[in-house]
């Protein structure tokens, strides 16, 4: 058994290091490889064990209430899964299509922002949560000026708001302190019922806002379209398929098994249904093909908030399956975007009329991944569309349920005037740049049609992943024992 | 009214530290004055964390020769240790957000945000 916390402990290693190395001889890119492979073997090794058993990892052989505690349940471990998987081959795009003017800093930073999102994943502790948030946005902050264009105006944007929502989760950390008298997830679960309501309200608010920013929710997503569309393929994929799953798990974390208050949910999922409608329509009149897909992604996401907030298992196991699909497709749309955006050297969607008979594979990826979001049969997204739809008929959630349905037609009208213009016309284009990224693209295609085809293999653990999100008394006692 | 003061005063000061922040991060049109409003916002989360950890009359939770037995009043150490941590990572912000800030000056020549494109929301 290798330990999980690995996970964080070589990315963060390996970024420091690179600047070093890359002193001596250029090998940004394959030390970047070299760490997500160690990460993904980690997580394999690790993978069937944990599903029989959550793991503790405790830091420094402090036992749990008294240190910092990284927690590793199913849930975690298919959060955690996903990332590598798509960490991974993000590495493999890097090494053809990272060539900046500062190519060791690029690196460097797309792993400190990994070793964050693990962490965010993993964390036992809300102080720790804050900590490894921060990591990510700084990161985030600095992948994002690697654009000449409009980079700097972007990064600024999102550092306003992104320091504006952590002074929030800050306060929020510091009131659940003083009220609780411990930072430890599984101390604050235990005895939060006897924290007063209305502080409880005043807590999960300031929550809320400290991390919604992270998952790009409506109110706190203005920054998401200027950052996605500015930053380079692969940053955007990032942010979009992994930062974003880290701040729902963060969100599920807060609203599961900290404080839980059914109320709480009518206005979670109030909110996440209003996102989920602005999202969508205004991702309709882009013509700009990266903000269409950041528009979306804001969209796919409340989809996500709203149905784990219904609270039943099947509508949880649904919504935890749409975010792990969301994140491959996600990775394979910004990435096969990114391609056609360096090969026709614009960024509108008018522009691409045609290029399917020129790029075809890349026409194909990006058809492939719009059909996965769409939820057509035998994509991936069928399934977790349908176990998503089904939990909220089930719940009797009929006005969300029509909801739901409405906005897919409005993300199909969207996505099918680009395939068709990627398909259909005439091209005006004669660019001769030659396309290098077959592999990852071929990757993300099996991987969505994998899953599509044999749902079970993953629906399995994600309904024992729901569970365990929502037995909370579970999660006390695995943390803190015997105590 | 002292009495009142000496409880409340460090949460109203701290809370309404953040909240000028705050304002002067939505009102202002000068990137460095926004910056200096993210700035206060810090500044006033921090002291709200130290001052919830504050015991009346407590003393610094060290142990030394001359406090030596742990039955004396202590004030809580953990939001200190905390605020030493959100120091550093503001900090870090501001470093970040001021180099920012500089980058867009010399493509703009302006710090006003509504004449940068890009800025606008």
């Amino acid at each position: 058994m290798v330990n999980p916390i690995l996970l964080i402990a070589l990315p963060l290693l390996a970024s420091f290091l690179i600047p070093l190395i890359d002193h001596i001889k250029k090998s940004g890119s394959i030390t970047v490889l070299a760490t997500m492979i160690i990460n993904f073997m980690i997580v394999i090794n690790n993978f069937e064990k944990i599903l029989e058993k959550p793991m503790l990892i405790e830091i420094g052989g402090w036992q749990a209430p008294f240190g910092i505690n990284l927690y590793l349940g199913s849930l975690e471990m298919m959060g955690i899964a996903t990332i590598s998987l798509i960490g991974l081959i993000l590495a493999i795009y890097n090494l053809n299509h990272s060539h900046f003017e500062s190519e060791s800093k690029f690196h460097s930073l797309f792993l400190l922002i990994m070793a964050g999102i693990y962490g965010i994943v993993m964390t036992g502790d809300i102080f720790n949560l804050f900590v490894f948030i921060e990591i990510t946005t700084i990161a985030a902050y600095g992948l994002t000026t690697f654009n000449k264009e409009m980079g700097y105006e972007a990064a600024l944007k999102y550092l306003i708001v992104g320091s504006i929502s952590s002074v929030f989760l800050l306060m929020a950390i510091g009131l659940t302190y003083s009220a609780v008298g411990s930072l430890n997830m599984a101390v604050i679960a235990e005895s939060s019922h006897l924290i007063s309501p209305a502080l409880i309200r005043i807590i999960t608010l300031l929550f809320f806002v400290g991390i919604a920013f992270e998952a790009g929710i409506f109110p706190l997503s203005i920054w998401v379209p200027d950052v996605h569309s500015i930053s380079p393929s692969a940053v955007s994929s990032t942010l979009s398929g992994l930062v974003f799953l880290a701040g729902i798990f963060a969100l599920n974390k807060v609203f599961f098994t900290l404080f839980i208050d059914p109320e709480l949910y009518f206005y979670l999922m109030l909110i996440g249904a209003i996102s989920l409608i602005i999202g969508e329509l205004i991702a309709y009149q882009q013509e700009d093909i990266k903000r269409m897909l950041a528009y979306s992604s804001i969209a796919q996401m409340s989809l996500v908030l709203t149905i784990v907030s219904v609270g039943t298992r099947y509508a949880v196991a649904g919504g935890l399956f749409q975010l792990l699909n969301h994140a491959v497709l996600k990775t394979l749309l910004f990435l096969t975007a990114g391609l056609m955006i360096k090969y026709t050297g614009s960024r509108k969607i008018s522009d691409f009329e045609g290029i399917g008979k020129k790029i075809p594979l890349v026409a194909i990826g990006f058809s492939v991944g719009a059909m996965g979001i769409l939820g057509v049969p035998f994509f991936n997204g069928f399934i977790s569309k349908l176990m998503i739809i089904n939990g909220s008929l089930n719940a009797g959630k009929y006005l969300l349920t029509f909801l739901i349905l409405f906005t897919t037609v409005v993300e199909m009208g969207y996505y099918l005037k680009v395939i068709q213009k990627l398909f259909f016309g005439e091209t005006k284009i004669n660019s001769n740049k030659t396309i290098k990224a077959y592999v990852p693209i071929l990757i993300l295609i099996a991987i969505v049609f994998i899953v599509g085809i044999y749902p079970d293999m993953i629906t399995e653990p994600i309904n024992q992943a729901a569970n365990e999100l929502l037995s909370r008394s579970n999660y006390i006692l695995n943390v803190l024992g015997g105590m | 009214m002292k009495e009142f003061l000496t409880n409340w005063a460090f949460f109203g000061g701290s809370i309404l530290l953040i909240l000028i922040g705050l304002y002067g991060v939505l009102t202002r049109k000068n990137l460095i004055k926004i910056i200096i409003g993210l700035s206060l916002m810090d500044t006033g989360v921090n002291t709200l964390l130290v001052s919830l950890g504050y015991v009346n009359g407590g003393k610094a939770p060290i142990l030394t020769s001359i406090v030596s037995s742990s039955t004396e009043k202590f004030v809580d150490p953990v939001p200190q240790a905390l605020v030493l941590t959100a120091i550093v990572i503001g900090v870090a912000v501001l470093a970040l957000a001021l180099s920012i800030v500089m980058k867009v000056y010399e493509k703009n020549q302006t710090l006003d945000i509504s004449k940068i494109r890009g800025l606008k929301w």
